[in-house]
């Protein structure tokens, strides 16, 4: 077991190495691009996509809903994780809050850029109806935002306290972390209010969490089109935002801990422990697709069948069953056995569930718009069809890449594992070396 | 010299109206061919119209010959015209014709009105012509109420010239609507001896107010062709408005969100973000905090 010094030492932000900036310099490029196109489209309109009057929602909505997914992660990790006692799940807390973080902010900016003016944001909480789910969506967003960043914010103060005593050799540095700590002595009052907070947070963050990708699946649900008339969505897609989620927290914590050498604190019984995690999740997600599919498919309306036509032997087959194979069976049958549990297939498979999520998203939004149930009359041929846009694409990449900046960010002055509470379990935490 | 130029003239005149005749001949020959119908119409008690319908047989089947000038005659005895006037059709190729003063001197002897449509030295339209005869037939229609508390409606046709009840002619009842008529049974209902019809009146149909506007038609007769009169009575159900117009419903604009609405999810956002404010709050304490 390592002392305090050496632990503290392992687990504070690090510079970036050569790597880390040319990750930063490529993330960049790709935003830089995407920031022209976005100019382009607001210079010329949503006529750059290829959404016309069939594929009104595209590529946007397909991946504001995947960020949405992903944030959920926050609340599985940290809340529930947290309440239920899972002390193992300690060092991906950080990771975890860190990812909904950078998602939740991402899904909010995804909606603007899908907004044909957005300089008229601001007339949606001025005229917006409380009986649209859209306005609920806004307001459960931004609120899911702000639990998201305390949650992240309020177990760091210890740990700004130690990093402000940890880099004394750097006075701007060690000012910042000193402000951000709020004067955090670890007295029994703080930890009283921090400790209180952090559990209200976890508690409230949970119905939060649900509401959240419920109303998006709501957005879906209420509108009378064949693949989202479904009583069943909200649970769907929470469902499928636990393990897009869990695959996300899967390829972080691989790749941090590969580049930070953090074996030490997020070890094979991490990956082994998110594997079987994860094949939960996945199971419990493959019940409600079935359930999706096969109830629509027995009842064998014209419309719906039009629709699964079209998703299981039609234009969308080829994506529609790697998706479910690739990003659920797959993952499904490779987590059973120990040895796919091991960090490397863990990750692979984590990040081949991330991909299927994506793409998941993109068959629930795409091929129902193109299968209305009053079809429209005297349009052209080309908008029976939806393919994304060079433009869409890159705008879409930069909004993906903006994720991983923010992410990346953070991880740059945030300890990737949480220190003090790292410290406390392995009984090395010395109370006064919390305080400055 | 000068008798060859007189023969050159000659000729280059009988070219000129050889090309000319056959240029006219060829012009009427594209001429379109207006296909005309007729029909006379009567609103009791003074409304009298007659209806032209023109069409031609066009690249995409038959369609509406339109701004086609019409002159209208009264035929009379001995096949004399007298010009009522002139009517144009619309962008249906359909014109109404109004009668103002259709009097008995219109008519020919055995009370037959005869009249004529002309078509005539149109750039587009080849000349057409055609006729119509009809006599006049009056609709009278009163409302009768029944013994189980029901209406009846009964209405009787007779011929205006001879005074006299018409036989055995189907007559169609239905009630007056904003965009088409409400026909009332499926029998076609025919006039007896006396030219009467008397049919009973559901009382469940709605009407504003219980008013119902009732028509009985004599529908395209080939003697008399359409009569129609309305009777309005106060026979049918009041019509409830069923509008949530100015009901807080969720279809309704946002000025007007159901009050349960309203309720909870106001409660539930000012619960929660209570609750962010007193963890924000809770940061200002650990900032103060003390020993």
């Amino acid at each position: 077991m390592k002392n305090y010094d050496a632990l503290v030492e392992d687990l504070a932000p690090k510079k970036f190495g050569k790597y880390g900036k040319i990750w930063i310099g490529f993330l960049l490029a790709i935003i830089l691009g995407a920031l022209g196109c976005y100019i382009v489209q607001l210079r010329e309109g949503l006529i750059i996509t290829d959404m016309r009057d069939y594929a009104l929602w595209g590529i946007y909505i397909s991946n504001f809903v995947f960020f949405v997914a992903i944030s959920l992660v926050g609340s599985l990790i940290t809340a529930i994780l947290r309440l239920s006692g899972a002390k193992w799940s300690t060092p991906l807390t950080r990771i975890a809050e860190i990812i909904a973080v950078a998602a939740i902010i991402m899904a909010g900016l995804t909606i603007i850029i899908d907004m044909g003016r957005p300089e008229r944001l601001f007339n949606l909480f001025i005229h917006g109806r409380l009986q649209s789910p859209i306005i609920w969506d806004v307001v459960v967003i931004t609120t899911y935002l702000v639990i998201s960043i305390l949650l992240l914010y309020y177990p760091l103060l210890p740990d700004f306290a130690i990093l402000a005593k940890h880099f004394k050799n750097a006075p701007k540095l060690q000012k910042w972390y000193g402000r951000l700590s709020l004067n955090w002595y670890g007295t029994i009052p703080q930890q009283k209010l921090k400790n209180k907070s952090i559990r209200i947070l976890s508690i409230m963050i949970i119905p939060v969490a649900f509401g959240i990708h419920t109303v998006t699946a709501w957005l879906f649900a209420t509108t009378y089109r064949p693949g989202w008339d479904s009583s069943n969505f909200g649970p769907y897609f929470i469902a499928g935002a636990f393990v897009a989620g869990a695959g996300a927290v899967i390829t972080v914590m691989y790749i941090l801990r590969r580049i930070y050498h953090l074996e030490d604190y997020i070890t094979s019984k991490h990956f082994d422990r998110m594997g079987k995690l994860l094949v939960l999740l996945c199971l419990i997600y493959l019940y409600f697709n079935i359930n999706e599919y096969l109830v629509p498919a027995y009842k064998n309306t014209v419309e719906e069948s039009a629709h699964l036509k079209g998703l299981f032997v039609g234009h969308y087959a080829a994506l529609f069953w790697l998706v479910i194979v690739g990003g659920l069976i797959l993952p499904i049958i490779v987590l059973v056995f120990p040895q796919g549990r091991k960090p490397l297939p863990v990750f692979i498979i984590g990040l081949l569930v991330v991909v299927g999520a994506w793409w998941k998203r993109y068959l629930i939004v795409t091929p129902t718009l193109l299968h209305p149930f009053l079809p429209i009359q005297g349009v052209p041929e080309s908008w029976h069809q939806y393919f994304p846009s060079v433009m869409e694409w890159i705008i879409t990449f930069g909004t993906l890449a903006s994720a991983l900046l923010i992410i990346t960010l953070l991880v740059r002055y945030l300890p990737i594992v949480p220190i003090h509470e790292t410290a406390m379990e392995q009984g090395v935490l010395e109370t006064d070396k919390s305080s400055k | 010299m000068g008798r060859s130029m007189n023969i050159n003239f000659v000729g280059i005149l009988t070219v000129a109206f050889l090309i000319f005749a056959m240029g006219e001949g060829y012009s009427q020959n594209e001429k379109k061919k207006a296909r005309v119908t007729l029909a006379f119409n009567k609103i009791m008690p003074k409304e009298k119209y007659l209806t032209i319908s023109a069409k031609f047989k066009g690249e995409e089947g038959f369609e509406p010959a339109t701004d086609l000038l019409f002159d209208v005659y009264n035929v009379l005895e001995f096949d004399s015209l007298v010009k009522m006037g002139q009517i144009t059709t619309n962008a249906k190729g359909e014109g109404k014709f109004n009668f103002e003063n259709l009097m008995a001197k219109n008519a020919d002897s055995s009370g037959t009105y005869n009249f004529r449509v002309a078509v005539n030295d149109n750039k587009e339209f080849a000349d057409v012509e055609k006729s119509i005869a009809f006599k006049e037939a009056d609709i009278t229609a009163e409302l009768m109420p029944m013994d189980d508390g029901m209406n009846s409606i009964k209405a009787t046709l007779i011929d205006k010239y001879s005074n006299t009840p018409i036989i055995d002619q189907p007559l169609q009842l239905q009630v007056k609507r904003l965009f088409k008529p409400l026909k009332l049974g499926e029998d076609i209902i025919t006039t007896d001896s006396s030219g009467t019809i008397i049919v009973p009146i559901d009382s469940t149909i709605p009407g504003i107010d219980g008013n119902l506007t009732l028509e009985v038609v004599l529908n395209e007769s080939d003697v008399y062709g359409t009569v129609k009169a309305n009777i309005t009575g106060k026979i049918g159900t009041p019509f409830v408005n069923q509008s949530t117009f100015e009901e807080r419903t969720m279809w309704s604009p946002g000025t007007k969100t159901p009050i349960f609405l309203l309720l909870s999810f106001n409660s539930v956002i000012i619960g929660i973000w209570a609750i962010i404010l007193f963890l924000i709050f809770n940061l200002t304490k650990i900032y103060k905090s003390k020993n």
